[in-house]
């Protein structure tokens, strides 16, 4: 009897700790799934969501599907403006019925102009409420983050999960690694950024999305963005080659693709007359897929030349994206950050204060070492 | 209380009387009085006169509990056929003219009336002071057919039956030792219901013995019908959800437990044979997992284990994740799950109760009716529940789902009194879930694991060998090792002579230079 009066009394104590007035129905909630942040008027925030909708989603009972003929996709965007984000925030709560919940946010874009501008207080706002996940994607938008969130890619139910796919594709860095290296000493932020496109000339200002580039911040403004040719050094740097295809010229107007298997970076650190100097050595082997000039692979002395080929272009790839980060004081790679690492009391004593001049002057060697292996497979066996 | 005066003061008016504690007296004809008197209005009980030479006697059976057919042959003939008058004697009488087995004498009156209700049939005779008790059981029972509650591809077909003899047999088919005891005790006063304890010496502990005898010796009921009335009078924890006693319908299942000293107790009138002590993973195993191969029933008895987790707290989290911890499910799930919930117009909470309130309406609907019905109900519920619910937009598609996984969860467990206190459980936790969400949940789980883990059978942990942790039985818990690595019996009841069979048996091709090697 006694014990069951304690066990009553600690069902008791249960109540007042939580209980179903916190109760949420799943319709009383706004399932945001991408966030953009754009520079508004007069120093304010314009904050975008988008929520798809369920009730156009097609369950079995309601309503059916549909809706994205009518040029407007199966989901909502509000935009709202505020001094700071939560302002933002409330100004799209106040004309929304059912309660904005971040948990499921998949990507937080941040438009061009506020990149420039500067992101660490816009994480900070953004990270700091309880419903945020750090893996939750960052973007940098070419353009308004709104726009990227207006795209309606065909093959997503809604440009946020397309553009969260394209990204753990690609560089995969979540908001946690960004947060991270936003505050590693020695080592710069790269983003990845999106664009409209679209296949149509008419659809071209932003029916699909496209994210093949990076954007490069100097402390947390944003600096520059990539060309091509740099975003391919930044994902050998990052080792994020692997699964995707790579083309090199072997003669003129033919060129030869590999799918790369393995892409390994080491840097190793030489220090003359008390300066820093690295050789970064990057490992890429790789499977032919596409042979243009049919050449013979087989033959020793072919395959070191294409070899050649392609060692040369991924180490112009790499110090292509070197020198325009070094030059602008950028440590794109963390050369700093080794640093700080391997020989603290140095960088702290004596690299630390000037090594963004120091940058610009930093030598480094690349050495690429690939082989292309499973040359066989190319389907065709005419040879000459 | 008043109830208990009542019982008593009945049974002085049948049994006690003054007249039944008579001894049978040399008149014939007063003994028939007496007797007729007692089974006044009893119309399936026959005196049958006879005169045996030129004496008066009386044979008393019932009818439809006795084999006429033997009684004619070797009781009646005999007696009517035998001239020499002075010789009947009661030795003379069972020694030369009755021709049957099983034969006794009785010189109290009650003890008449007891053993023509056991379905014996009683011989008076004027001038003796002696009953003939002869053994001419038949009539018409069920047979020995194959157990329905209990069905296995592979093992024997047959299960017990209604009559304690058979069942008896069956299981002395399978122990032909003469260390399997078979103790016999009678309850119930109306029903003198004939129990049968069955041990075997030198595995069951004796004082478990003991105290089996000692609860049983307790009961004072007047009537029991089923192995159940049993079962509750003598569990430990009379308030738990959860069986303390096994109960089966197949004889290799009670021999495989009597060898590892457990002790059965059947019940005549009943198919369903209770064995004791048992533990809480017991009721997840089926006799089949030890006939066929180990591999698979390994796999089985951890699906077994984790589908009775499922069947026990699917509800109560899918209720909490979905009204309380929405990030908890994938984007891509939860949107479905929203998208199909758009036009449902009840809280997850009450749409969840719908649901598993009408999936067992229509189980215990199934059950009840007729078979042929039995299917309508079936087509039924899975035209109108299953699919019209969804499409009307009562209930959502998921919870549909959520409801059906649960059901089949509880469907896997082989032993059914479990197999109806897990489904039981699930209404708690689903309302803790809808209350304090997944908090709650763990709660009530808790709650649940700390009751399994208190509760005793007959002196044994439920929960052994789990908690407490028993290395050597684990090889029986949750897995079921191969028997040639089964060299012990489960160490918590059989204290001495633990060894079950010899060591290496592990089948293995012999090796170079042994007897039987290829040279």
């Amino acid at each position: 009897m006694k014990k069951a009066r304690i066990l009553l009394l600690i069902l008791f104590l249960l109540i007042p700790l939580t209980g179903c007035w916190d109760r949420t129905e799943i319709n009383d909630l706004a399932f945001v799934v991408g966030t953009g942040v754009d520079k508004g008027p007069k120093q304010q925030y314009r904050f975008s969501v988008q929520v798809p909708l369920p009730s156009s989603l097609g369950g079995t009972g309601s309503s059916g599907g549909g809706g994205g003929t009518s040029g407007e996709g199966p989901f909502l965007i509000a935009t709202g403006t505020g001094r700071n984000i939560r302002e933002g925030v409330e100004d799209i709560q106040a004309r929304l019925s059912r309660k904005l919940y971040f948990a499921h946010r998949r990507v937080l874009v941040i438009g061009e102009d506020q990149a420039k501008e500067g992101i660490r207080e816009i994480l900070n706002a953004v990270f700091t409420q309880p419903q945020s996940r750090l893996s939750t994607f960052l973007i940098v938008s070419k353009g308004e983050a709104v726009k990227m969130l207006k795209a309606q890619p065909r093959m997503e139910l809604s440009s946020a999960e397309a553009m969260r796919e394209m990204a753990k594709a690609g560089a995969n860095l979540t908001v946690m690694d960004v947060l991270q290296n936003l505050d590693r000493q020695g080592k710069s932020l790269i983003i990845p950024m999106v664009e409209p496109t679209g296949t149509l000339k008419k659809e071209r200002d932003g029916k699909e999305v496209l994210m093949g580039r990076f954007a490069v911040f100097k402390a947390d403004k944003l600096s520059f963005f990539t060309s091509k040719r740099e975003s391919h050094g930044i994902l050998w740097l990052l080792e994020r080659m692997k699964k995707k295809s790579y083309s090199f010229s072997v003669s003129k107007n033919k060129e030869m693709t590999v799918h790369i298997n393995e892409n390994s970076v080491h840097p190793n650190l030489k220090i003359v007359n008390g300066n820093p100097e690295f050789a970064v050595s990057v490992r890429v082997t790789g499977h032919l897929v596409e042979n243009e000039a049919n050449l013979r692979i087989e033959d020793p002395a072919t395959y070191n030349k294409i070899i050649e080929n392609m060692e040369e272009k991924i180490k112009n790839d790499i110090h292509s994206i070197l020198k325009r980060a070094h030059t602008q004081g950028i440590d794109i790679y963390g050369f700093g950050w080794f640093l700080f690492k391997r020989h603290h009391q140095k960088w702290e004593h004596e690299w630390k204060q000037n090594w963004k001049s120091m940058l610009p002057h930093l030598k480094v060697t690349v050495k690429v070492d690939a082989d292309i292996q499973r040359t066989t497979n190319t389907g065709n066996v005419e040879r000459n | 209380m008043k109830k208990l005066k009542k019982l008593k003061s009945s049974k002085e008016k049948s049994l006690s009387s003054d007249e039944t504690h008579k001894e049978i007296q040399a008149d014939l004809k007063d003994n028939i009085e007496i007797l007729k008197e007692l089974f006044q209005d009893c119309t399936d009980v026959v005196f049958r006169p006879l005169i045996a030479g030129n004496v008066h006697a009386y044979l008393l059976f019932v009818d439809g509990f006795v084999d006429t057919k033997a009684i004619e042959l070797h009781g009646l003939k005999q007696l009517i056929e035998e001239n020499e008058v002075n010789r009947i004697t009661a030795d003379f009488l069972t020694e030369r003219v009755i021709s049957i087995s099983s034969v006794s004498e009785t010189i109290k009156l009650d003890d008449v009336v007891k053993n023509v209700l056991k379905a014996n049939t009683v011989l008076l005779v004027d001038g003796l002071t002696k009953a003939i008790i002869f053994d001419a059981k038949g009539g018409e029972r069920r047979g020995v057919s194959e157990p329905t509650t209990e069905s296995a591809v592979r093992g024997p077909r047959e299960g017990f039956t209604e009559i304690l003899r058979v069942n008896t047999a069956l299981v002395r088919h399978k122990i032909r030792s003469n260390r399997l005891k078979i103790l016999s005790k009678d309850v119930g006063e109306e029903t003198q219901t004939n129990l049968a304890i069955l041990y075997v010496e030198g595995l069951a502990p004796p004082e478990l013995v003991e105290e089996v005898l000692s609860r049983v010796e307790r009961i004072k009921i007047d009537g029991i019908l089923e192995s159940g009335y049993i079962e509750e009078f003598i569990e430990d924890s009379a308030w738990s959800m959860f069986p303390q006693i096994q109960n089966t319908e197949r004889p290799d299942t009670v021999a495989a437990n009597l060898l590892e000293g457990r002790i059965a107790i059947i019940v005549d009138g009943t198919p369903f044979v209770l064995i004791l002590p048992a533990t809480f993973w017991q009721f997840f195993q089926s006799s089949e997992d030890y006939y066929d191969r180990f591999h698979i029933f390994i796999f089985l008895r951890l699906l077994r284990i984790s589908f009775v987790f499922i069947a026990i707290t699917l509800p109560g989290i899918y209720v909490a994740v979905t009204t309380y911890h929405q990030e908890m499910i994938p984007t891509s799930l939860l949107l479905s799950i929203a998208a199909s919930r758009e036009a449902i117009p009840f809280p997850m909470f009450v749409e969840a109760l719908i649901m598993e309130l009408a999936f067992e309406a229509l189980r215990e609907a199934g059950i009840r009716l007729p078979q042929i019905v039995g299917q309508a109900v079936g087509i039924l519920g899975a035209l109108v529940i299953g699919q019209a619910a969804v499409e009307a937009g009562i209930v959502s598609a998921p919870t549909v789902i959520m409801i059906a996984l649960t059901g089949i969860a509880s469907f896997t467990i082989p032993r059914y009194n479990m197999s109806i206190s897990v489904r039981m459980l699930r209404f708690p936790l689903m309302i803790l879930g809808g209350m304090f969400g997944l908090f709650g949940v763990v709660l009530g789980f808790l709650i649940i694991l700390t009751h399994l883990c208190k509760l005793r059978s007959f002196g044994i942990p439920y929960f052994w060998p789990i908690a407490p942790m028993s290395f050597k039985a684990l090889k029986d818990t949750l897995i079921r090792v191969p028997w040639w690595a089964m060299n012990e019996r489960p160490n918590q009841l059989v204290k001495e002579d633990v060894i079950r069979q010899a060591d290496h048996l592990m089948p293995s091709p012999p090796k170079a230079g042994e007897e039987g090697s290829p040279s």
